[in-house]
């Protein structure tokens, strides 16, 4: 299993990030790729979350190259901006598009298509979404819990993806900005490899849940949990790959 | 809370629907003849052990009426019915029941695998405007069948279809298939609906201990059927 984290302090909030990554039983390799970032100067943490398509021959080479790209374009590009907003959303859309486009031949590309899905904290704001399955919960203000992915209504394992053809369109994002951040934030971001096993109901119950964790035990505590929790996964003849990271803002007291 | 409580434990479901044509046509043997392959298919569903893909089954019965015999249930909670067979072929009505039945989610978790959809008939839709000359009717504009493949959710749902007897429509059954991989079974005599079954249950299984049980796993048709039992489909894709 791969897995780690990073956290730092600054202007009293504790910014924390991690990723665990799990291959699935049976399976040669990993087509799940994860990123994980902070950085203090500029003000901002992130995670990526790639699920390369369990029908592409080189979608673990897809995963990895779309955490790359975003990753390249959140480190190099996003510090330009002053904040997050709408318009920057749209811009890192068109660039990794762009960017995704160019880096395979297009007769092949479809070899290579994953799903992928962002968490960025970056000057007081958060920036969630992507394209695809999987899970992305927000949790702030111990009040507001949701699953920002629209499942479309299809069937496990039926998604969207990097090579749909309006792939522009069907990638989104939601701004969350620094006013309703006055209490702590977090967001979890997996592929569907754990989203599909999760209790509907429960599952929104699992932000507070990690913030519990990380102000009673610190994120040492929480990364221990979860490493047992992946490895040790309940659903019956489970064989999928497994990816979870989360970003969380905390109050340091 | 603890994370493990989060978690569901039973597997994922991997659906299949089945449409079987229950009009008058098909009373004494051939009604007979799929009882006892149903019931054969069931039994080995039932044997599988380790599926990532957990099977679970549904029945819907079109003769007199459209009769939904099954709700999608585990396999283990199913009990094979004794179909009988009278009246006409409300297929449209069925699909459009199979329709809402797959589409929705309290039916079929968003967490189950794509379903499958088999559909056995041995005549031709007595609620199809194309009843009349289905020679010159094209089928894919026949609303359930374009509602079926217009379907978000449905749309990519492997389908596979028997055809019983000559006075079945085939161009219909290919249609309803939709696509030009699958073949349509003909089935000449009650053999062959055995064997439909056979076929139906080794795809199945294979799909449910794969390791992606989204991915349909279709035996080569020309390994179990003799050629005259796929020539109808060969004949509109050369």
């Amino acid at each position: 299993m791969k897995s780690d984290k990073k956290e730092l302090v600054f202007n009293q909030k504790k910014l924390c990030v991690g990723g665990l990554s799990d291959k699935g039983v049976y399976k040669d390799i990993n087509q799940d790729a994860y990123r994980i970032g902070i950085s203090k100067d500029k003000e901002l943490a992130y995670v990526i979350v790639a699920d390369g398509l369990g029908s592409c021959k080189y979608s673990d080479q897809g995963a990895k190259k779309i955490a790359e790209i975003i990753e390249q374009w959140v480190l190099t590009k996003l510090p330009q901006y002053s904040f997050l907003s709408d318009n920057v959303a749209n811009i890192m859309t068109k660039r990794i598009v762009e960017e995704w486009n160019s880096s395979y031949d297009m007769q092949e590309i479809n070899q290579y298509d994953t799903t992928v899905h962002i968490a960025i904290y970056y000057k007081g704001g958060v920036l969630i979404g992507g394209i695809g399955d999987g899970m992305a919960l927000l949790g702030c203000n111990r009040i507001i819990c949701k699953d920002c992915i629209d499942k479309k209504d299809l069937f496990s394992n039926v998604t969207n993806s990097m090579c749909s053809i309006n792939v522009n369109e069907l990638m989104s994002f939601q701004i969350v900005q620094t006013v309703n951040l006055e209490d702590d934030v977090i967001i979890i971001v997996s592929t569907d490899g754990i989203a599909d096993d999760l209790i509907p109901e429960k599952k929104l119950t699992l932000p507070n849940y990690f913030l519990d964790v990380i102000r009673e035990g610190g994120s040492d505590t929480l990364q221990e949990e979860l490493e047992e929790w992946i490895s040790d996964w309940e659903t019956e003849n489970h064989s999928d790959d497994k990816t979870i990271c989360y970003l969380a803002v905390t109050e340091e007291v | 809370m603890g994370l493990k409580d989060v978690v569901i434990k039973e597997a994922r479901a991997l659906p299949v629907l089945l449409l079987v044509d229950n009009s008058g046509s098909m009373a004494n043997e051939k009604i007979n003849t799929v009882n006892l392959a149903l019931k054969e298919m069931i039994a080995e569903f039932s044997a599988i052990k380790n599926a990532k893909g957990k099977i679970s089954i549904g029945i819907i019965t079109f003769g007199n009426t459209v009769e939904v015999i099954q709700p999608i249930d585990k396999i283990e909670n199913i009990v094979v019915p004794e179909f009988k067979a009278a009246g006409k072929t409300w297929m449209g009505q069925a699909i459009d029941e199979a329709i809402n039945m797959l589409e929705d989610p309290n039916q079929v978790l968003e967490r189950a695998y794509t379903p499958t959809i088999i559909l056995l008939s041995d005549g031709l839709p007595s609620d199809c405007p194309g009843k009349m000359n289905p020679q010159a009717f094209d089928f894919n504009e026949w609303d359930p069948l374009k509602r079926l493949h217009e379907s978000e959710r449905l749309k990519k749902c492997p389908k596979l279809a028997l055809g019983i007897g000559e006075g079945t429509n085939y161009k219909m059954l290919n249609a309803f298939i939709n696509n030009p991989d699958v073949p349509v079974i003909k089935a000449n005599d009650l053999a062959t609906i055995t064997k439909f079954f056979q076929w139906v249950t080794y795809s199945i299984s294979k799909r449910s201990v794969s390791s992606n049980p989204n991915e349909p796993i279709i035996e080569d048709p020309r390994q179990k059927f003799t050629e005259d039992e796929v020539a109808y489909l060969m004949s509109l894709t050369q």
